[in-house]
């Protein structure tokens, strides 16, 4: 419980929480199971692209691909699907690979070049979303296979079938992270570089390792999405930017690499899905939910410096990072920050 | 030349300077020049093969028309180029371009159609606007320290957000004359659109920020090694929201030359710029890890990049395969960039004095 | 070999474990070893000494597979080796502990020691495992704490024990130490020479790297001591040395370059900076200074000592925390560098000239030039080229900087040269206090003449000037008077400009005071500081 209320997202979730609760009082709309149903529906998608994101901010890379990736995704299992005839489940088989090659290629592109995510990903995005639309002539497949529809739509009472498929990849993201050698070389990686790759870890591989599962992910999302929207556009995805980094920052995600806490960025997504209806449900117009986005990650990256300024006993460093961390290069690695030594 | 990179602006050393000058110092002067050029010499060829093989390949491409519309995108792409390109310049970047422009657009329509504002009054409101928005993410990043990329896109979602709020949706028919005369007129010929002008207008401004005003000088300084710079007496805060200001005016610029060719405005535009003003700049070899800047590299991108978008549609490649080369030739233009660089590093010549030949005292 | 004390008085049952021998190693033409030498016999403990820039780290470099020497052998147990990265060092049972601790600060203590080799069972890391492999090996350093703590709980003193348990574990026969006590209290030193001791018992060579030498003695039994990548003492036995010795090796005797040696008093003027009871956020206390115009003021210390600190605190790229600044007799406050210049006139010439002294990439005329643009720019900022020339050509004539073109990118100079422009920078602001911290630290004998003449010249012509050496020779020779600094404050204040025997006979003696009066006090502290270190233990 102590650690609970430790990590970063608690407060959120409380807050959240009161507001909710509040709410459902308030007014007869927000509280009905219908809509709660609506909230983790749409929250179930949001973890799923915010693991795929946490997967490069984990070795403190980024990725602006996350949207293309799903587009493409998208259109691979609707186009196998209703165009090709291919069985549902080799469709969505087909796309998770796909989407495991897109992440693949950005990973091998990045560590062979040494350059920044940020401006290979955005090339790479920008393409996937191409070919997408390319495939399609813009036109979205609308015979969706009913095992999606009945997924996207599905519900017990408030409990959204989708927060089925969202728990196991934030379980398995989690047990990754923690159980797979793999997945401890990542956070090593992206924790302190020089320490990682003096112990004989590579940073390449965990640079490529960590942009396939991201690819994957964000072919999982947009299979679990084809089935929320009914409908396969290559549209998918073209708004995912700045869920896909508020969802893991807000998490409790550090910029900086070396943390990966998946609940976290689940507990994310069921806040930032409930403020977005919330404010629908208040008449607050559709657009303050963008602003508010906007600010919330803003809020939730200071919140995570001030918490790590508490923790290692010094507020700001008096040397700022390098012009890489704000910049295009890699992250420096924070391996000098001072001890605290133990209470 | 108009690739501003603290090397040049040469000219041999003073009278009076010891100088060691032999046959291979000029040498290595052309081979500098070269070095320092080669963006903006590919980017030549790249547009002349372009519009040889479209010229060819499909009919009206050079033809006026066509060459009126490729210069009124290239023109409001280069000014983007340029917005993107001023922080690039200081080793930060601007996620916002768009949503910057999204707040002015909106503005803009508003003044104009809703409030009936002067043209010049909206103008120079719009480029306030700009000049704040963009002033208000230096500030957030000076004082929280964090990355411009994490403040710039939290600025991104908020900055649209409050556009479309603002908006409600609602489009505005611009029907200013100006205005239209300036996104629809011509200048000297049926083929040059006037924000071809405005746009060799900001580049010229901009090439003599980066070589004739100290700011700009600072801003290479800090962007190439803020640390050295704060250690020589650069005032680096003040450099930095400089040149947030900057890039918050080229959007406030491009906002405009935006409005004035399409004039049915809403709040949805700038929603896709970010890529048109990465591709302008890296493209045009502005050094993504900052302190150096070539002008014409970016107007040079901007023409390449349109021309073949042009030329694409031209051939009769259908609309939506257009967005494909966009992602590849960004994806080009850095492999290329990081290729150029590192030729660039190994033929620096290591210790030139140490193995130069006796220096010769000029008097 | 030189005829100085040769290794250990020939004892019979001395194997000799690892040797570097007769090592070259030149960067960019500038030569940082020169025929330079240790030799480790199993079990003992070795010193490597010598001021910055000896050539410490490179000799280091070259054990642990950073660097390859240009010339020179590396043996282990007699066998030549080629020691080609850091990993075939470790192969070989070469460790390094280094000043920066290389953890994963969100990893446990346990996963730090195991990085990169965690037990996996059916695929799956074994946490049971890990703690248990990594118990003894902590237990072994002392770190009596639970493995599954956090290693960003560490304090730094532990952070070393816990880096130092990492290479056991590899199954280390030689362990490298760089400075492992800079940052640590005495308690936290008593606690790892124990450790140190035991696996020196155990056969265990180690390379103790460290500027204190009250360490050095209760911990070493012989010393190396480098200076300008030679080799003064090779491994003589600290039983027969006495402190004195080792800090005039040291320190030395350099190449006569000052020949004329008596400068002639200067005419000192006015107080230009005045520090009273200065402290701050770096941890000064009470440090009182007076530089006058026209006077060299020399800051003499052992690293560690807090002098670039200083400097940096002065010029504002660090914040003064109380006491008074004051500039030409005006109590001020600088905040930062831009206020130093612009306001005070008050230069420094960084000893980092590769990160804060010089932008590589761009232009001589264009690095010169950044403190003056202020200057001569016009209205809105306008400057050219042609404005700026006039005014970078002549420092840089004057420090006769060779080069091709001022056009040139400063990366594509020596280091001698480079240096040069790190100062001509300052010369072109027209800085009325310099400070100029190691100003000869890496650069050719050529280049180092060039700079001794510069400064003296400067303060010829009334400038102040800040000189921040670990070379006494250059310290006693420039300044008209030296300050010393240690721990952070000043110790004491010495007349300069005399002959360099009797000066720095009496700097010598001023610091060994200082040195035992720290002993006493550590002595004293020990009691109470014990216990507090030992409390994480339960």
């Amino acid at each position: 419980m102590n650690r609970l209320a430790r990590t970063q997202w608690a407060p959120l979730l409380a807050a959240t929480v009161v507001a909710g609760v509040v709410l459902s009082f308030t007014t007869k709309q927000f509280g009905s199971s219908f809509n709660v149903y609506t909230i983790l529906q749409t929250a179930a998608v949001y973890a799923v692209i915010g693991l795929a994101q946490m997967m490069v901010l984990a070795v403190a890379d980024m990725s602006l691909a996350v949207g293309g990736i799903a587009s493409l995704a998208t259109i691979v299992t609707g186009n196998l699907y209703q165009v090709q005839h291919w069985p549902i489940g080799a469709a969505i088989g087909a796309a998770l690979v796909l989407g495991l090659g897109c992440g693949l290629v950005n990973g091998v592109v990045i560590a062979a070049t040494g350059l920044s995510g940020f401006i290979v990903t955005l090339a790479t995005g920008t393409a996937f979303t191409g070919v997408a639309y390319g495939i399609t002539s813009s036109i979205p497949y609308s015979n969706i296979a009913s095992v999606l529809t009945s997924l996207g739509q599905g519900r017990a009472a408030f409990f959204s079938y989708l927060l089925l498929p969202a728990i196991a990849m934030t379980l398995a993201v989690g047990a990754g992270f923690r159980w797979l050698p793999t997945g401890r070389a990542l956070l090593a990686v992206g924790g302190n570089k020089d320490a990682a790759v003096l112990s004989g870890i590579s940073q390449k591989r965990a640079i490529v390792t960590a942009h396939a599962v991201s690819g994957l992910l964000a072919a999982i999302a947009a299979v679990l999405y084809i089935g929320v929207l009914q409908s396969a556009t290559p549209a998918t995805g073209s708004d995912w930017l700045i869920i896909s980094f508020a969802v893991p920052i807000i998490g409790g995600t550090a910029l900086v690499g070396g943390e990966a806490p998946a609940s976290g960025c689940f507990v994310a997504a069921v806040v930032l899905a409930a403020i977005n209806d919330a404010l629908i449900v208040l008449n607050v117009n559709t657009e303050a939910v963008q602003m508010a986005e906007g600010l919330l990650i803003f809020a939730a990256v200071i919140a995570g410096k001030l918490g790590q300024g508490i923790r290692t006993g010094s507020g700001r460093s008096p040397q700022r990072p390098g012009l890489g961390a704000r910049g295009f290069g890699k992250a420096a690695p924070d391996g000098a920050a001072p001890g605290l030594g133990l209470p | 030349m108009l690739k501003t990179r603290a090397t040049d602006e040469a000219g041999e050393g003073r009278p009076g300077v010891t100088v060691t000058r032999s046959a291979g110092g000029m040498i290595e002067r052309v081979r500098e020049v070269a070095a320092t050029q080669t963006s903006a010499i590919g980017l030549v060829i790249l547009i002349t093969i372009t519009w040889t093989v479209f010229g060819v390949a499909g009919s009206g491409f050079l033809g006026s028309f066509n060459l009126y519309s490729i210069g009124q995108l290239a023109a409001r792409d280069a000014v983007l180029g340029m917005a993107q390109a001023m922080l690039i310049v200081v080793a930060r970047m601007n996620l916002a371009v768009g949503s910057i422009g999204a707040v002015c657009t909106s503005l803009l329509g508003y003044l104009l159609v809703s409030a009936g504002v002067p043209v010049w009054l909206a103008f120079l409101l719009v480029a306030l606007t700009g000049v704040l928005a963009s002033l208000l993410m230096g500030a957030a990043e000076l004082l929280t320290g964090l990355s411009s990329f994490i403040v710039t896109l939290a600025f991104l979602s908020a900055y649209a957000g409050g556009a479309l709020l603002f908006t409600s949706g609602h489009q505005y028919q611009i029907s200013s004359s100006i205005i239209s005369r300036l996104g629809n007129g011509t200048l000297l010929t049926s083929a040059i659109c006037p924000l071809v002008a405005v746009a060799v207008v900001c580049g010229v401004l901009c090439w003599l920020l980066y070589s004739r005003n100290s700011l700009g000088w600072k801003m290479l300084a800090v962007g190439a090694n803020e640390r050295a710079a704060r250690a020589s007496g650069v005032n680096v805060p003040r450099v930095v929201l400089a040149a947030y200001a900057l890039s918050g005016l080229l959007c406030a610029v491009a906002t405009v030359m935006n409005a004035s060719y399409e004039l049915n405005v809403n709040a949805g535009f700038g929603s896709d710029w970010l890529l048109p003003s990465f591709i302008a700049a890296v493209l045009g070899g502005v050094a993504l890890t900052g302190g150096e800047i070539s002008v014409t590299g970016i107007l040079l991108a901007a023409l390449f990049y349109d021309s073949l978008q042009s030329g694409l549609t031209i051939i009769n490649v259908p609309s939506y395969w257009i967005q494909l080369p966009e992602g590849l030739v960004l994806l080009v233009a850095v492999l290329l960039d990081r290729a150029r660089r590192a030729r660039r590093k190994s033929m620096r010549p290591r210790d030139v004095v140490a193995s130069a030949p006796a220096p010769v005292v000029v008097p | 070999m030189r005829g100085e004390p040769g290794p250990g008085a020939g004892s019979a049952e001395m194997v000799e474990t690892f040797s570097l021998q007769n090592i070259w190693k030149s960067f960019g033409g500038v030569a940082a070893l020169s025929d330079a030498s240790l030799q480790l016999v199993r079990g003992e403990i070795h010193a490597l000494i010598g001021e910055n820039g000896a050539g410490k780290s490179t000799l280091i470099n070259i054990a642990t597979g950073v660097h390859r020497p240009d010339r020179g052998t590396v043996r282990i147990g007699g066998q030549v080796v080629h020691l080609v990265s850091p990993g075939a060092a470790a192969d070989h049972g070469v460790a390094v502990v280094h000043q920066e601790r290389n953890l994963v600060r969100k990893f446990s203590l346990a996963e730090n020691l195991l990085l990169g080799r965690q037990p996996v069972k059916q695929g799956v890391v074994s946490y049971r495992r890990m703690v248990a492999d990594a118990e003894p090996w902590l237990e072994r350093v002392g770190l009596h704490l639970d493995p599954r703590t956090e290693a960003s709980r560490l304090g730094p003193g532990q952070a070393q024990l816990l880096e130092i348990a990492k290479a056991l574990m590899r199954r280390c026969q030689v362990l490298l130490l760089d400075e492992p006590t800079s940052s640590i209290t005495d308690a936290e030193f008593e606690h790892l020479m124990g450790i140190l001791r035991e696996l020196r018992d155990e056969g265990t060579s180690i390379v103790f790297v460290s500027h204190k030498l009250e360490e050095v003695y209760a911990l070493c039994s012989r010393a190396t001591v480098l200076r300008d990548g030679r080799n003064v003492l090779n491994g003589a036995s600290l039983g027969e040395v006495s402190q004195e010795d080792i800090v005039r090796a040291m320190v030395g005797r350099h190449i006569e370059l000052f020949a004329s040696g008596s400068v002639a008093k200067r005419q000192t003027g006015a107080p230009r900076l005045e520090l009273r009871n200065v402290s701050t956020e770096l941890g000064h206390h009470g440090v009182d200074l007076t530089v006058h115009k026209g006077e060299i003021v020399g800051l003499y210390g052992l690293v560690g000592a807090g002098r670039t600190e200083l400097a940096r605190a002065i010029v504002g790229l660090a914040k003064v925390t109380g006491g008074e600044v004051r500039v030409d007799g005006r109590p001020t406050r600088i905040r930062n560098p831009y206020d130093a210049l612009r306001h005070h006139r008050i230069g420094y010439v960084s000893e980092d000239r590769k990160d804060e002294g010089l932008i590589l990439t761009h232009s001589i005329s264009r690095n010169v030039g950044m403190t003056v643009w202020a200057r001569l720019e016009r209205r809105m900022g306008w400057i050219s080229e042609s404005r700026v020339r006039p005014h970078v050509a002549p420092p840089l004539q004057r420090l006769d900087v060779r080069m091709q073109r001022v056009s040139q990118p400063v990366g594509s100079l020596s280091g001698g040269n480079q240096q040069k422009v790190s100062a001509a920078k300052w010369i072109a602001a027209e800085a009325e206090l310099l400070i100029f911290d190691e100003p000869t630290v890496g650069i050719d004998v050529a280049a180092k003449d060039a700079m001794h003449r510069l400064i003296a010249e400067l303060a010829d012509d009334g400038l102040a000037v800040l000189l921040i050496s670990s070379d006494l020779r250059e310290v006693v020779q420039l300044a008209d008077r030296i300050v010393l600094m240690g721990d952070f404050r000043i110790l004491d204040e010495i007349e300069g400009g005399g002959d360099y025997g009797p000066v720095s006979q009496r700097v010598m003696r001023a610091i060994t005071a200082a040195t035992e009066e720290a002993e006493a006090a550590a002595g004293d502290a020990d009691g109470a500081a014990r216990p507090a270190a030992e409390a994480p233990a339960q």
